[in-house]
């Protein structure tokens, strides 16, 4: 007798080979390394078999959460600050109204992003709060196909969206995720506003760290080489560990993202006062294996 | 009976020509001035680090006020001085400043540094902005730290400082402020998060969407990593191509 698992077998092999063949083609055609000054959003073929199931996944997606409208105007672009390849739908009303944009991972299909604009004054009366919206929050990442972690997650009233925002943020080994996880946002009236959902590929974890005591030194030596005297140099808090992304802060006229997806770093984090200059925050991001620098941001 | 010479003729038609091509080639209105400054100095040679991005913003402000109808210039180093941005600040339409801002001397009063080329850097005051002002701007972005914050001690805001009162219309149209917007930072911004946001935001508003909605586009696109908090205000459903500005009741 053939079990339901053997019977799909076949199935699940084809569906694993046509997202890898998928995923192969779409790498194919990004860059590996963008440059400073190089273009930061690259348009890109978007073939007619793509082109359906980049709209059938759209509409998926807007029967499920109910949002009114047509997806149209498909088109793929790679994000070259993130390397990833996105497509990108305007869903419109008869009108020609937009209602949502959605945006999924050209490779895997996800949803990254879907933003509603179809905005009315329902979206500003008071009928969820601070402690009901994370049911509401999981009720729309379900409707979107994205399973929410158990924890507990972040609620705060966002302003800009005025809308309740409510997030999970992503954590790798018990480390967090600069910048991933899913965010959901929810009008007052209880309406899904927005969702965000990043999940960045990861590098392995180091077998072997260096201690803390090495970043900090690290980040010492950068700041002797960078001219900074000691006395305009303080290093707040203790090292953290957490995944980020690479980039070229400390490689003069080096490339903005490497290849290797999210590294497991110390964060060092400096305060710089130049004479007589304004004072300046400085994360350096440590390689928790190496103890070599792969990068670094600065505030405004 | 005297004969009329040849190029007396060409009088008329002359004169339509020239008459049509004055009337067609003039500006329809006199042009809104943009202005794109940018603090290179700051983000470079004074701490040490390799920065690019200073220089990418800047660009992109500058294309994004270009495509929009701005007559724009952009400044950086010794371009961006105090004595330059107060001096175009009367007849600035947009305003675009990527620096360090904060809340400055003992009043706690907004402001922004300029570049100059040095690192002691002069103080831009959101008081000496307003002072110059005798009509509110269309655009203004602030990518500095903390200027979207409400101000203190009865100072304005670096928003109200240019016209534009700390108050969001509908995205329906309604409680619409007039043709200004504007967009700036809680708290501590991180340049590379700025570049993220600020590369989807010119592009969503370069491409047929209102600032309202660009806005919001590029929060849930773009992949923020340091926990930088955009925020706005003005009118969501505005264009962002400068026009004159509406009259307001509380604004200059």
């Amino acid at each position: 007798m053939t079990t339901t698992r053997a019977r799909r077998l076949p199935f699940l092999i084809l569906s694993a080979g046509l997202i890898l063949a998928l995923a192969a083609a779409v790498s194919a055609d990004a860059p590996d390394v963008r440059r400073p000054g190089e273009p930061m959003i690259l348009p890109m073929e978007l073939g007619a078999t793509e082109r359906a199931h980049v709209l059938d996944r759209a509409r998926a997606l807007t029967d499920a959460l109910g949002i009114p409208g047509e997806a149209a105007e498909p088109h793929r672009a790679f994000e070259a600050l993130d390397r990833v390849v996105v497509d990108e739908v305007a869903v419109r009303d008869g009108d020609g109204r937009a209602t949502a944009v959605i945006r999924t991972d050209a490779a895997r299909g996800d949803v990254r992003s879907l933003v509603r604009l179809d905005w009315s004054y329902d979206a500003d009366r008071a009928l969820v709060d601070e402690r009901t919206v994370p049911g509401h929050a999981r009720r729309f990442a379900m409707l979107a196909g994205i399973t929410t972690p158990d924890a507990r997650p972040g609620v705060a009233w966002d302003d800009a969206m005025r809308a309740w925002r409510v997030s999970w943020s992503r954590t790798i080994d018990g480390f967090p995720v600069a910048g991933d996880g899913l965010t959901v946002w929810v009008y007052r009236g209880g309406q899904l506003a927005a969702l965000k959902r990043i999940e960045t590929p990861a590098a392995s974890a180091p077998l072997v760290r260096v201690a803390p005591e090495v970043a900090v030194e690290s980040a010492r030596g950068w700041a002797v080489l960078a001219g900074i005297p000691s006395q305009a140099l303080t290093v707040t808090g203790a090292p953290a560990l957490a995944w980020v992304r690479p980039n070229d802060f400390v490689t003069r006229g080096g490339a903005d993202d490497t290849d290797t997806g999210l590294r497991l770093v110390f964060r060092v984090e400096l305060e710089i006062r130049p004479g007589g200059g304004a004072l300046q925050r400085v994360i350096l991001f440590v390689d928790a294996g190496t103890g070599a620098l792969v990068g670094g941001a600065e505030s405004a | 009976m005297v004969e009329t010479r040849w190029w007396h003729r060409l009088g008329p038609p002359l004169t339509a020509i020239v008459l049509a091509l004055t009337v067609g080639l003039a500006p329809a209105r006199a042009a809104y001035q943009g202005s794109v400054y940018s603090n290179v100095t700051a983000f470079g040679v004074c701490d040490g680090t390799a920065d690019t991005i200073s220089t990418e913003v800047r660009l992109l402000a500058r294309n994004a006020f270009v495509y929009l109808g701005y007559a724009t210039t952009s400044f950086d180093k010794t371009g961006f001085s105090k004595a330059t941005v107060l001096k175009r600040n009367p007849l600035d339409s947009g305003v675009y400043v990527h620096s360090h801002g904060d809340f400055y001397g003992t009043g706690d009063i907004q402001g922004f540094r300029d570049d100059g080329g040095v690192c002691t850097q002069a103080i831009v005051y959101a008081t000496e902005i307003k002072k110059g002002r005798t009509a509110p701007a269309n655009l203004v972005v602030m990518s500095t730290c903390h200027l979207a914050e409400a101000p203190r001690n009865g100072y304005p805001a670096m928003s109200e400082a240019y016209g534009i009162e700390r108050l969001k219309s509908d995205p329906s149209g309604g409680g619409y402020r007039g043709p200004e917007f504007f967009l700036g930072y809680r708290g501590i911004a991180w340049t590379s998060d700025q570049l993220r946001f600020e590369r989807a935001f010119w592009g969503y508003a370069t491409s047929g969407w209102n600032l309202g909605n660009a806005f919001k586009l590029a929060l849930a696109n773009a992949a923020l990593q340091l926990g930088t908090v955009p925020d706005w205000f003005g009118t969501y459903t505005y264009s962002g191509r400068p026009q004159a500005p509406a009259p307001c009741s509380n604004c200059l």
